[in-house]
Parts: structure tokens; sequence; C-alpha cells
């Protein structure tokens, strides 16, 4: 395994642990929402370990995977080329 | 008038377009399109954005993208001229012109190598005109991406169950790439999973709320959301497109068409009720800026993506002629997503708001959902009462509560799909914020293609993917961030000149289909009745776009506050010279004669 594959999988694990808590902090804290669920004005909120879970999570998940399998996949390239093309810019 | 004929009127006009406009004249007569002649997508493969792709995926991208917010507000404000008149625009408009438009645009892009259709006017127009057309894309992407990077931050604000869909609906769609490309899932199986988890996300979303807090130092919930949406569209439209823009795409069209279909059931459902909204108002009701609004020509600029779009040439020309698999799925791709985009006007939002105008019951779904107001003031005004965007989501939610309750009308199934409906717009919006990105960044390094053999270090370092999708979405973001205080409101400072916006588009179509045009003359080499069908739409879109033009400037213009007079007023005066020089361009070409196939602009 490469280090790139390496950082790939670790940032994406972390991304679905982060989101999975975000995701059930609902049913953890018996919330009806995601984050500040009191204040009444959405600007004077308060930031809460599962808003930043949240974040933090869904960009790890954007990122992570494709860190770690960004290359295009064999699948493809392999259709291209049979068909004639594949010839990289 | 009943339901039914309107669902039928739609049916029949919908498909004899796709079989003999589409089919047998567009595809066989004029473009002779070929399964054997290899596509972009396959001759500069690069695993980035040429990428051959499955038809139904890149037909899901392509409908995706180009419906914006446009099929339903649009048609949501024209209908004060009654129902009849928007219906028939979009029908009309979307056969003979934006279909033609979008379709044209696709397909000589592909001929081209897959480079945009302001680099495909050189072929046609002269050096001159591809860079003006490349310039005044470029600026009209950035205020696009002003206009949704905002509306977006304000939805996840005021609305934060969307915040919470998209939360969850980026990774399946990653996920679902990853089935398909990686582990070589059937398309069916991953897709299958894939719906799962987005039914089960939808639920928890309409359920969960995403409230986030201010960023210290930053303020508001919606300047927090502004810095996120920004670091979102610069990621996602700098990644391959198979990682997640196809895939999520995909995804989406399935929630757009369940809400196509559901409304298609819906009127079928409802076929024998009577529409109760009046066919036919006014020639000029007051709509833009208090003025009485002509439907002629200012019609071009209230409907713009269930009609036509000048947006979707450079989509057509951009992200999806560099996926496109094999020049016959372009029929489906291009011709087939916009009138699958008509319907979402005229099924999805014409239909509703014409049933729902003065209708028993709906009165009781207003007070039901809180809106006191508009229900004290429908018994009079009728769906006029509601604000553009409600009467489109009231109305859809009417509909299928009266088809679900057969005879009756179920108060909770329209209150469930008040807030669908309110979803799904979310949905069209999200998808235009990354791919507006994406096509600015192709404009951006065409821009600078006679960089490339002068400078080769610095060409690659200015067209760096991620360095040009950082400076159109900092760009965007500067106009979306500030406050500007017009008429007395303090609003994002785009607005300044966000009034042209509809011009703009629209120009830009009537820029797309004269390039199109030409090509089918000049390169194509169409004669006669069939060249005819192509040159007059063109020509009629042209002297509508221009009429217009100079209609805002002189009647809607002075009546708004002066920094927007004066700021959108620019950028309209801008918008006419160029059109004027356009026509010149034109006719220097045809009067100049047939051109080779050839590509002349160095492609990217």
């Amino acid at each position: 395994m490469t280090a790139r594959r390496a950082v790939g999988l670790l940032l994406t694990g972390l991304g679905l642990i982060l989101m999975l808590y975000a995701l059930a902090s609902p049913f953890i804290y018996g919330k009806p929402c995601i984050g500040d669920c009191v204040t009444k004005k959405a600007d004077e909120r308060q930031w809460y370990p599962d808003t930043v879970s949240a974040i933090l999570g869904w960009f790890l998940l954007i990122i992570g995977p494709a860190v770690a399998y960004g290359e295009a996949p064999v699948a493809i390239e392999k259709a291209v080329r049979r068909e004639g093309g594949g010839e990289r810019k | 008038m009943i339901v039914g004929l309107f669902v039928f009127t739609v049916a029949l006009v919908y498909a004899l377009a796709y079989l003999f406009y589409g089919r047998k004249l567009l595809q066989t007569r004029i473009v002779k399109a070929d399964a054997a002649r290899p596509t972009p997508a396959h001759t500069k493969y690069d695993g980035i954005d040429y990428v051959p792709t499955n038809k139904y995926v890149l037909y899901g991208h392509h409908f995706a993208s180009i419906a914006g917010a446009g099929p339903i507000v649009g048609p949501a404000i024209a209908i004060a001229y009654g129902w009849a008149l928007p219906f028939a625009w979009v029908l009309f408009g979307n056969v003979f012109i934006g279909a033609v438009h979008d379709y044209l645009a696709l397909m000589a892009s592909v001929r081209y190598g897959g480079i945009s259709i302001m680099s495909v006017s050189e072929n046609v127009m002269g050096r001159a005109a591809r860079y003006i057309f490349l310039l005044y894309v470029y600026f009209a992407l950035i205020l696009v991406l002003a206009a949704f990077i905002s509306v977006n931050a304000t939805l996840f604000a005021k609305l934060p169950h969307t915040a919470t869909k998209a939360l969850a609906y980026m990774p399946i769609a990653i996920l679902l790439g990853f089935l398909m490309y990686r582990l070589g899932l059937s398309q069916k199986a991953a897709t299958g999973i894939a719906l799962i988890l987005i039914i089960v996300m939808l639920a928890y979303a309409y359920i969960f709320p995403f409230n986030i807090a201010p960023l210290p130092g930053i303020g508001t919930v919606y300047h927090t959301w502004l810095i996120l949406l920004a670091i979102y569209a610069i990621v996602a439209a700098s990644l391959p497109v198979w990682y997640l823009l196809q895939p999520r795409d995909y995804l989406n069209a399935f929630l757009l068409w369940s809400f196509v279909g559901i409304a298609a059931l819906s009127a079928l459902l409802t076929a024998p009720l009577g529409l109760t909204g009046p066919a036919y108002t006014s020639w000029a009701p007051t709509i833009i800026a208090g003025q009485p609004t002509p439907f002629w020509p200012a019609i071009v600029l209230l409907i713009a993506c269930g009609s036509l779009s000048g947006f979707h040439s450079v989509v057509a020309s951009g992200t999806s002629s560099k996926q496109l698999s094999s020049e016959l799925d372009a029929l489906l791709v291009g011709y087939g997503g916009m009138l699958t985009e008509g319907a979402v006007s005229s099924l999805a939002v014409i239909a509703p708001i014409a049933l729902a105008w003065q209708a028993e019951g709906f009165t009781q779904l207003l007070e039901a959902m809180g809106k006191t107001e508009w229900a004290a003031a429908y018994p009079e005004k009728g769906i006029l009462a509601l604000d553009r965007v409600n009467r489109f989501t009231f109305a859809y939610g009417y509909m299928v509560g009266r088809a679900f309750a057969l005879g009756g009308f179920n108060l909770e199934i329209a209150k469930f799909f008040v807030v669908f409906s309110g979803i799904a717009l979310a949905t069209f919006i999200l998808t235009t914020l990354d791919t507006a990105t994406r096509l600015g960044r192709f404009a951006w390094q065409e821009l600078f293609d006679w960089l490339e053999p002068r400078n080769p270090t610095l060409y690659k370092i200015v067209t760096n993917r991620w360095v040009a999708s950082t400076l159109i979405v900092f760009f965007g973001t500067a106009l979306a961030y500030p406050y500007v205080v017009i008429g007395g409101k303090p609003v994002p400072a785009y607005n300044v000149i966000w009034p042209a916006f509809a011009g703009t588009n629209q120009l830009l179509a009537a820029l797309a289909l004269l390039t199109s045009a030409l090509w089918v003359y000049l390169v194509l080499r169409a004669r006669g009745p069939v060249n005819a069908l192509i040159q007059i739409p063109a020509l009629f879109l042209w002297v509508t776009v221009t009429v217009a033009l100079a209609w805002w400037l002189v009647f809607v213009a002075p009546s708004l506050p002066p920094v927007q007079a004066y700021g959108a007023g620019s950028l309209v005066a801008v918008s006419l010279a160029i059109d004027i020089l356009l026509i010149v361009l034109y006719a220097r070409a045809i009067l100049a004669g047939p051109k080779p196939a050839e590509a002349k602009a160095p492609v990217s």
C-alpha cells in the first residue's frame, strides 16, 4: 500500500466516524436536530461537538476517497482503450 | 380546460418533437450522427474531465445541471399572464428553440473535440467572436456563482433540513461511484443500494435539521455557510467527474424524476378536474420591477430554463460533450434533457398552479402551514397572493393532496408534498453551484490557450484546475459576501447587477444558437427547408432578445434604485452592444460562405 493510499484511507475512516457520530447525536442526546437546537436566533447559536463533527466528517468523506483512489478507475480506462481511445492529453 | 387535456397536450407534443424533430430532423438529416465516429471522451480521455459515460448517467448529470431554479420560478412568475400564454411559450420555446439549441451546442462541441460553444464560434465567426464570447460567459458564470452560492447559503441557514440532506447526499454519491467503477457492481445493484440510502436520509433530513453556528469573527450563519460552500465548490469542481459529479447528478436525476413523475401521476389522477385559474389575464400585467410587462418580448426574460436558456449551451459544450460516449447518445442527453425540463415547467409548475388558483381547500392548506396572511388574501387575489416560490410549492402539494385523496382532499399528504417540492427545488439549486464552477474553470482555461505556446510553464500554473476553480469561486463569493442597502433593505452585493442576469443569460442563448445555426449552414452545409427550420428560430430569438434588452433599458432600469439602475443598466447596455456586434459577425460569416469541418481553435 502506498503512503498516499494509506493517508486517504485514514482520512476516509476518520470522516466516517465523525459523520456517523454527528448523525447519531440526536439519538444519543435526545435532541431534535444536529447542532444547537435550543437557541432561537440562528446568528446567536453555539457550536457543539456534533456540529463540528458533521462539517469535518463531510469534507473528509469527500476528500479522503479521492486521495486514496483518485486516479481514473481501471474499468473506465480499459473500456476506453478497447474502443481505440485513451490517448492522454 | 380540464387537467387531463393539459397532460395529453404535453405528452403528445413532446413525443412527436422527440421522434420527428429531434431524431429524424436534427440527428439524422442535419447532424448525421454516427455511432462509429469516436467522441472526445474517447479520443482525449484524461480520467478527469474527458471520461466516456453511460448515456443514462450522463442524461442525469445534464438534466440536473441545466435545471436550476429557472424552470420553476420563471413560470411561477409568468403565471400572472394567466396559464395559457406561459404554457404555449414553454411548449413552443422548448421544441423549436431550447432543445435545438442544447442539442446543437452539444454536437458542435463534440465535433470540435469537446471545446466550448464559445470556442466553436471561432470556426464560424472568427477569433474576435471567440474571445468576446468567452469573456462574456466567464463574467456571466461569476454572476451565476454569486447568486447560487448566496441562495444556497440562505436556504441552508433558513431551512436547515435542506442542509441535512446535502450532508448525507454527497458521501452517498461518492459511494455509488465506488460501487460502480471500483468494485464493479452492476449499475442496477449499485443504484438500488444508493437509492435505499437516499430514501433513509431523506426521511432523516425531514425529521432532523442541521443547525450550524456562526464562525468566530464571522457574525452570521449565512456568511459561515457561504465560506463552507465556497470550499465545497472548489473541491467538487476540481475532482474527477466520475468521482462525485456523475454519480451525484445521476442520483439527483432520480429525485428530480420522481418529482416530475409524481406531478404527472397527480395530473392524471386529477384529469377530470377543471383548471380554476384564468387562461388569460392581460397582455401586460405588472410584473418586472412594478412595470407593465408585455408578454412579447419580455417573456424571454421571465421564463428561461423551462423554455430556453443560454446557460444550457455552456453545460452542453462544457461538461456533457466531454463525457458523451457515442454521438447517438446526444439526442437523449441534449434534446431529451431539455424536453424533460419543459415537462418540469408545464406539469410540475403551470398545471398545479392553474389547478390551485381559486380552489376549494387551498386556504385550509395555507392555514395548516401557518401562512395566515396569504390565507386572508387568497380569496380575493387567488394564487397570486403568494410569493413566487411558494406559488409552486403550495400548488404542487395541493395537486398531490387532491390526486391521492381520490375525489377529496388529503391535507396531510398535501403538507408533506409542500416540503418535498421545496427539497426538490433545493436539489436543483445545489447541483448548479459546482457545475457552474467547473464550467467557469473550462472558460478560464480556454481563455488562456494563447499562452501555451509562448510560456508553457506559466500556462500550466494559470490553467491548473485548482487555481482556476479557486479564482472563479473567489470572485463569486466576493460578490455574495458583503451586504449593500438597496431600497432600504440590506441584500448581498451581487444584487446590484442581478436584475440584468435574465438578459445576460438569454443573450448567451442567442449567441449560442446563432453560432450553432452558422455551424449547420457553413460546416454541415444544410440547405432548403431543413436549414430554414434552424435559421428562422435562431433569428427570431435574436430579435426577441434584442427588443427585450432595449425594452428593459428604457422601461425597467429607470424604475430601479439608482445603484441597480447604473449597475445592472451598464451590464445590459454592454450586452446590447455585443448583441449588435454578433449579428454583424453572423451576416459576414453567411456572406463569406462554407467553412472546413476542422477545428481552428486550439482544444484544451
